[in-house]
């Protein structure tokens, strides 16, 4: 095994929610992913992982400890510069297919390349096709979000958080709405890109499947990490 | 004496106090020479600078010269009070259209909370989302203007020359300086500015971690 860059490392986050009585939902959690790596979050409902993922993604700031990612400490920094990274740095997965209902597939796609302005609209437009094309999509691009199904739905979601090329994609459960053959759809993807462009994935799943398959797999119980990895890791076995 | 006309102003004060006749006879009525004059009557080129001429005159005559502003000194500060009435008149009218669009756009801003947490999620800032309101507020002042824009053409063009009762002038007092223009565009661009901003600044607030949780 040689050694890969650390893209993202979460030193002792600790969270509180004091509504509607206090309590810690995260317990000193830290981690790192690694650049390329295909991560998996599991654990039971409510023991904190899409809390953690919403603070990874720099959506969330109120927490204790410290949150690097590419080198870059995002702990501390103002809102606005947290919009920056996030659009470059970052791509999101949510467990609904949030996209906004009345752009079509690829306006949806183009939206984070458009804000972060690197290339012409003329070429993003392009780069939102390649991406839709990767998705199996092309022929629904014109089509308002609304209209697709929601397996489709979920794949346009996946085209737009892989639009900026982001060194890291986190997923909260994103395969929680689909069948089997969608499942599988997203999991070759994620496989794809992971190992083909070296983007990390960080996805949270309840399939046991999908995470026996995924290069690693951490475990959340009550806020803390029970087991991170090996004993998970099938298939080097 | 004959009556050789009748002219009628429309004010009956005027008409049935008045007569004219030429002035010869009118030093004959008086009984005075052909050299005699009360008051000179002068029309100057723009009634603005009538102030102006009157003061250059005194200081050729020994008469007292006055322009019109000074004669109708109580005509004008009714003019006065009239249009401060009008500003106060149209100022109400501006605001009550301008909460029109605040709530239009409050209310879509409630409904598309999602996509503004999904905008935020993706990198948008909440500058970028002021922005977006504010511009789908100003498109709202933009048209309203181009509305009135086009009302008001078709006024002049069909109205502005029929003969009323207006003025002494008998038709429609239409004014088209550029001024008067670029006055009703600034006001509905930034009322409506003002419209779109103070419901976007509540958005661009907006913890779209909050909305995902729901
Ligand atoms: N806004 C909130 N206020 C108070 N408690 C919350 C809030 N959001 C989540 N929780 C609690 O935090 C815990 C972790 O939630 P979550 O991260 O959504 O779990 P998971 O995604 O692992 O199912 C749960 O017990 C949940 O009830
Ligand atoms: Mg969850």
């Amino acid at each position: 095994m040689h050694i890969k860059s650390t893209v993202l490392e979460v030193r002792e986050i600790s969270k509180y929610f004091t509504d509607p009585v206090k309590f810690q939902v995260l317990k000193n959690v830290s981690f790192q992913a690694y650049e390329g790596e295909f991560l998996t979050l599991i654990g039971k409902s409510g023991s904190g992982k899409s809390t953690l993922l919403y603070c990874l993604s720099s959506m969330d700031t109120l927490y204790e400890g410290e949150l690097y990612i590419c080198g870059t400490k995002l702990t501390g920094l103002k809102s606005n510069q947290l919009a920056r990274i996030r659009n470059e740095k970052i791509g999101f997965v949510f467990q609904f297919h949030y996209l906004l209902p009345e752009f079509s597939c690829l306006k949806n796609v183009m939206l984070p390349a458009l804000k972060l302005g690197k290339h012409s609209p003329k070429e993003i437009e392009e780069r939102a096709y390649q991406k839709l094309e990767i998705l199996d999509l092309k022929d629904q691009a014109l089509k308002p979000a609304s209209k697709l199904s929601g397996g489709q739905q979920q794949r346009v979601a996946i085209a737009r958080a892989l639009i900026n090329d982001p060194k890291l994609i986190m997923c909260d459960e994103p395969t929680g709405n689909l069948d089997s053959k969608n499942t599988q759809i997203v999991f070759d993807i994620f496989q794809q890109i992971s190992k083909e462009n070296n983007q990390t994935i960080i996805a949270v799943t309840h399939d046991m499947d999908f995470a026996r398959n995924s290069d690693r797999t951490i475990e959340m119980a009550d806020g803390t990490i029970v087991s991170n990895g090996n004993g998970f890791n099938l298939r080097s076995e | 004496m004959n009556i050789v006309g009748i002219l009628e102003t429309g004010s009956s004060m005027i008409d049935n106090g008045k007569s004219f006749v030429n002035i010869s006879t009118a030093q004959q009525l008086l009984k005075k020479g052909t050299s005699y004059v009360s008051t000179i009557y002068a029309n100057t080129k723009d009634v603005e600078n009538a102030s102006l001429f009157s003061q250059r005159l005194q200081q050729l005559t020994k008469y007292k010269v006055e322009d019109w502003t000074v004669t109708n000194a109580d005509l004008l500060a009714g003019d006065k009070t009239r249009s401060a009435m009008m500003s106060a008149i149209s100022l109400s009218i501006l605001l009550v259209a301008s909460f029109g669009i605040y709530n239009i756009l409050s209310a879509t801003i409630a409904q598309k909370i999602n996509d503004i947490a999904i905008l935020k999620a993706t990198g948008y800032t909440g500058t970028d989302v002021i922005f977006i309101f504010c511009n789908r507020g100003t498109n709202h002042g933009t048209d309203r203007y181009n509305n009135w824009l086009a009302f008001w053409s078709w006024i002049n063009r069909n109205h502005a020359k029929k003969f009323t009762w207006v003025a002494l002038s008998g038709i429609f007092p239409f004014i088209s300086k550029v001024e008067y223009f670029l006055q009703v565009f600034f006001w509905a661009f930034f009322i409506t500015l003002c419209a779109g901003f103070f419901p976007a600044r509540k958005a661009a607030n907006v913890d779209p971690v909050s909305i995902f949780r729901k």
